[in-house]
């Protein structure tokens, strides 16, 4: 019976259509006042309570970034943004004295399904009081604008030697490994964004996996844009030290505004000797009307250092959000046998745009990578993939294979693939295979002439499309993310 | 002072002579090519090329604008012509046509000189030359790839200071059966630039196959017996194709490496076109072929080919850009690259399908060997699609000869060298294959067989050097 009932809020959640996560939440927050400069800079790092070398770190950021010019090279219409017009720090007012979080924040993360409260599941789906089950269960750190309100099961990862906590506390508990680790994987002058991020970023979750552990629930950061006319700029700092495993989540959604919200995300993360990272995300901000008003700009940096021999790095992504996407999770493969593996699902709709892709970059011998890219494009929207697969020449026995497909829903839309191989070293072996092409009529031909309607039978094409990708995330997110791929894609037949 | 304002400031001082030994037709070009040479430039950085343009036009070069007299005697010039190839061979030195061995004259095309065409058919000049390559195409999207496969400035520089060349105008309905194959040969003695240019025309329903030899003669330096002068070839291809026409265009490089080439050609296809283009480099000095083409109408089908066997310090890029503006149209390109010692290749291929363009059925591949540490090897395949109903695809592979099919070989007592010959061999094949001027396809097996055990360096040499 429970069954049915699930199946039924399956197809309830498909055909409300409209972005579900469009709602604002009213708590007291507390803005600066708009624009960038070093004021504003030194500002963010006083109300962080930072110690100065950080201060420096995002003073020589700042300094840099604004000496640079915006990079126009993607397959993307960037409205230019005014920074003065956008406030660099928000937080929400914590309301009661003794480090609770405000209750309406708690209602807001009820609404959206992520669980504060450490005995609740993913989905809401158990029913309340369900034995808890370590293994099924997941730690999150909740971030709302520019501040982390809670960061769950603390304690129990603690007992294991590992460190899940907001970023600010880690600058501030375990100064010497941010110290050691911040910006060595994506250094301050990367490129602009990751500049800007770096002078400005204020929250962000910060992991360490001490050797040897295999951390027994999956973590998750759960990113969300509140107040109006502000920006996001986490920062996230992952490091797996030696024979260490860590799953990790990252979610995000925003309310619906009509004007352009700005995301500018940097991720690090730092893999040693035998140490896997598994890093998922199903990307869900706003992605505009239906004509293409508002949504958020998501421009982010995500690199990963295989720094270890035998080390491996995995990116899963499921990217259906987002007015425009500029984004390219990268693997740097220094170690002996290290291997990076992205596996991608892009979705637009209406005047979405997204620009994404990776960079797998094999340094060490016999490195090996995987680059599963799918786009599904419809409405009037534009999908890109832009890879790079570099072989240096010390890199002996390398092997990556590239697959990017496109689908396309209307004639409108656009799908397009811009690959580069830079190959220096003979015993390479680089593979590169692209399609493109509209959904298999006879495909939709046989599903509907057994009944399923042409919208049902789409869906069910590209839920298969897409299947390989979505079968890499952890349960609880592959449902999710199936139900946001059917979302997102409704109303685009024809 | 800037390269582009050199070429400029040429052309405006010795403006009445490089006019008095051309065309009207072709001068009538040279005032909007200044302009544009001026406002595109030569260079535009890339980190996805090898070949640097730049540094080869900045060098100082001769020019023959006074057009002085060139050897004539072509038994002595060209011994290197495809044999058993029944073709009506037609020569060019450097930029200038110096006649053929066609012994029955048929009037119903024409082939031959572009100086004499330009003075006798001034309005068919006048509605093709530099249509193609004087302008920049609008690709109709702000987001398009900011990389540009042609160069209008060097285009521009081409028409600027462009005397003479080749023209093969074939008028609507007349089939030509026998190939024609164009000989062209670089040949000086003190640094020299040639600026070459061809102008291929087949006309409604009709039908030729042309053949572009392309050599290099490596004779001492005038003033410095001990060194070779740097030749360099700056060409200009444009190919219009009718309706229901077919063209077969190959170009066969066999440069050394003291030869440099800035090649860009441009096709135009009208409906039901069918072309075939080839561009094979058995060796290159340090080469760059551009090639834009573009499917106006529906039914129009292109086969493009590229092949390039290249050792030593040798260098080849090839940029494709393959424009499909009308439905139903057919691509399929495939390239080959077997890079040995310290060559370095690379490959840009970039299809855009544009609004409208349904059924659109365009394949593109790539498939390169690496044989050495030192080899360097560039792919860079792009889609740009902007219609639903289409099938695309592209391909890309760069890797070393399959060990198990060497093993294999071997373990039936194949020694090792040969079996590597053989599967390099087998690897060409199929670029080969697609050759429709069947004598041509045995020859270059041939060739690329000779390429491969290092026959092919010392044969040149001795040929041109006699």
């Amino acid at each position: 019976m429970r069954e049915e009932n699930n199946s039924e809020e399956v197809l309830k959640d498909i055909t409300s259509g409209e972005y579900k996560y469009g709602f604002t939440t009213d708590v007291e927050t507390e803005v600066i006042p708009m624009g960038l400069n070093e004021e504003v800079v030194r500002l963010i790092s006083q109300k962080k309570g930072e110690p100065d070398w950080m201060l420096q770190f995002r003073l020589d950021a700042y300094r840099w970034w604004k000496e640079q010019p915006r990079p126009t090279w993607g397959h993307v219409l960037v409205e230019e943004v005014d920074y003065d017009k956008i406030s660099f720090y928000a937080a929400p007012k914590k309301k009661t004295g003794n480090g609770e979080v405000d209750p309406e924040i708690l209602k807001t993360f009820d609404k959206l399904g992520i669980p504060l409260h450490e005995r609740d599941m993913l989905l809401g789906n158990a029913p309340a009081g369900t034995p808890l089950d370590g293994a099924s269960n997941m730690a999150v750190d909740a971030i709302v604008d520019s501040e982390s309100q809670k960061t769950t099961y603390r304690d129990k990862l603690a007992e294991l030697g590992i460190i899940f906590c907001s970023f600010g506390e880690a600058v501030r508990e375990y100064p010497d490994l941010v110290r050691k680790y911040l910006g060595k994987v994506v250094p301050t002058r990367d490129n602009y964004y990751s500049a800007l991020n770096s002078a400005v970023f204020s929250d962000g979750s910060f992991v360490y996996i001490p050797k040897g552990v295999r951390c027994p629930m999956e973590l998750a950061s759960y990113f969300r844009i509140n107040s109006s006319g502000t920006g996001q700029f986490e920062r996230t700092l992952i490091i797996a030290d030696d024979e260490s495993y860590v799953s990790y989540l990252e979610g995000c959604t925003a309310p619906m505004r009509d004007e352009n919200q700005l995301h500018a995300a940097v991720v690090e993360i730092y893999v040693h000797d035998h140490a896997e990272v598994k890093y998922s995300t199903v990307q869900n901000w706003y992605p505009g009307d239906k004509n293409g008003k508002g949504g958020v700009y998501n421009l982010v940096t995500k690199r990963a250092l295989c720094a270890g021999d035998f080390s491996k790095i995995s990116w899963t992504q499921v990217e259906t959000g987002s007015a425009i996407t500029w984004k390219y999770p990268s693997c740097v493969l220094k170690g002996d046998n290290s291997s990076g593996e992205f596996y991608s699902v892009a979705v637009t709709n209406n005047y979405q745009e997204a620009d994404t892709g990776t960079k797998m970059i094999h340094i060490g011998k016999n490195s090996h990578s995987r680059i599963i890219s799918k786009g599904i494009s419809a409405g009037h929207s534009q999908n890109s993939y832009r890879g790079l697969v570099k072989v240096l020449p010390g890199a002996d026995g390398v092997r990556n294979y590239t697959q990017c497909d496109s689908l396309l829903l209307s004639d409108t839309c656009g799908a397009h693939t811009f690959p580069v191989m830079d190959i220096q070293n003979p015993t390479a072996m680089v593979e590169h295979e692209a399609t493109t092409s509209k959904i298999n009529e006879q495909q939709l031909f046989y599903c509907q002439q057994r009944g399923i309607k042409e919208e049902d039978a789409v869906g069910l094409i590209v839920g298969g499309y897409a299947k390989e990708v979505v079968q890499k995330l952890p349960m609880e997110f592959a449902v999710e993310a199936q139900k946001l791929l059917s979302l997102s894609i409704e109303n685009s037949v024809g | 002072m800037s390269a582009e304002k050199q070429y400029i400031d040429l052309y405006r001082s010795q403006k009445a002579l490089i006019d008095a030994n051309s065309a009207p037709a072709l001068n009538a070009c040279r005032e909007e090519a200044a302009q544009m040479l001026e406002r595109e430039g030569l260079h535009k950085p890339n980190d996805f090329t090898h070949v640097d343009s730049e540094q080869l036009l900045s060098a100082d070069y001769l020019i023959n604008l006074a057009r002085h007299e060139v050897p004539t005697n072509r038994e002595d010039l060209f011994t290197c012509a495809v044999p058993e190839l029944s073709t009506n061979v037609h020569f060019l030195c450097n930029e200038q046509y110096i006649g053929n061995t066609d012994k029955i004259n048929d009037s119903r095309f024409f082939a031959g000189s572009l100086r004499e065409f330009a003075k006798q058919h001034p309005e068919i000049v006048k509605e093709y030359y530099n249509r193609l390559a004087g302008r920049k195409l609008d690709t109709g999207d702000k987001r398009s790839s900011k990389f540009e496969t042609c160069s209008p400035g060097e285009a521009a520089l081409n028409t600027l200071l462009c005397q003479d060349g080749f023209v093969l105008y074939v008028p609507a309905g007349v089939e030509v059966q026998k190939p024609l194959q164009l000989i062209s040969l670089l040949r000086a003695v003190d640094d020299f630039m040639a600026v070459q240019r061809l102008l291929v025309i087949i006309g409604d329903n009709a039908k030729a196959s042309l053949l572009v030899c392309e050599h290099a003669s490596l004779l001492p330096k005038i003033d410095d017996a001990s060194q070779f002068p740097d030749l360099l070839s700056l060409q200009t291809t444009e190919i219009f194709v009718g309706k229901h026409a077919t063209l077969d265009f190959y170009c066969l490089e066999e440069h050394h490496e003291h030869a440099y080439r800035l090649g860009q050609v441009y096709v135009r296809l009208d409906e039901g076109a069918n072309v075939d283009l080839g561009e094979y480099a058995l060796t290159a000095g340090r080469t760059r072929n551009r090639v834009q083409i573009e499917l106006t109408a529906p039914d129009a089908k292109i086969q493009l080919y590229g092949m390039a066997a290249l050792d030593g310090s040798q260098q080849l890029d090839n940029l494709t850009f393959i424009d499909h503006q009308a439905p139903d149209c057919q691509s399929n390109e495939l390239f080959k690259y077997v890079l040995d010692e310290q060559a370095k290749g690379s490959f840009l291929g970039r299809i855009l399908v544009r609004k409208g363009s349904d059924k659109t059925d365009a394949h593109q591949t790539d498939r390169n060997l690496c044989l050495t540490p030192d080899t360097r090897m560039v792919a860079r395949p792009e889609l740009e699609i902007y219609a639903d109903d289409v099938k695309c695809s592209h391909g890309a592979t760069v890797g070393q000869l399959d060990q198990q099919a060497l093993f294999y070989m071997r373990t039936r007592g194949i020694p090792e060298e040969e079996a590597r010959m053989l599967l390099m061999f087998a690897f060409m094949s199929d670029v080969i294959d697609g050759i429709r001027i069947e004598p041509l396809k045995d020859r270059l097996k041939h060739l690329i067989e000779k390429r491969f055990r290092g026959e092919l360096k010392q044969q040149c040499n001795g040929c041109f050097t006699r």
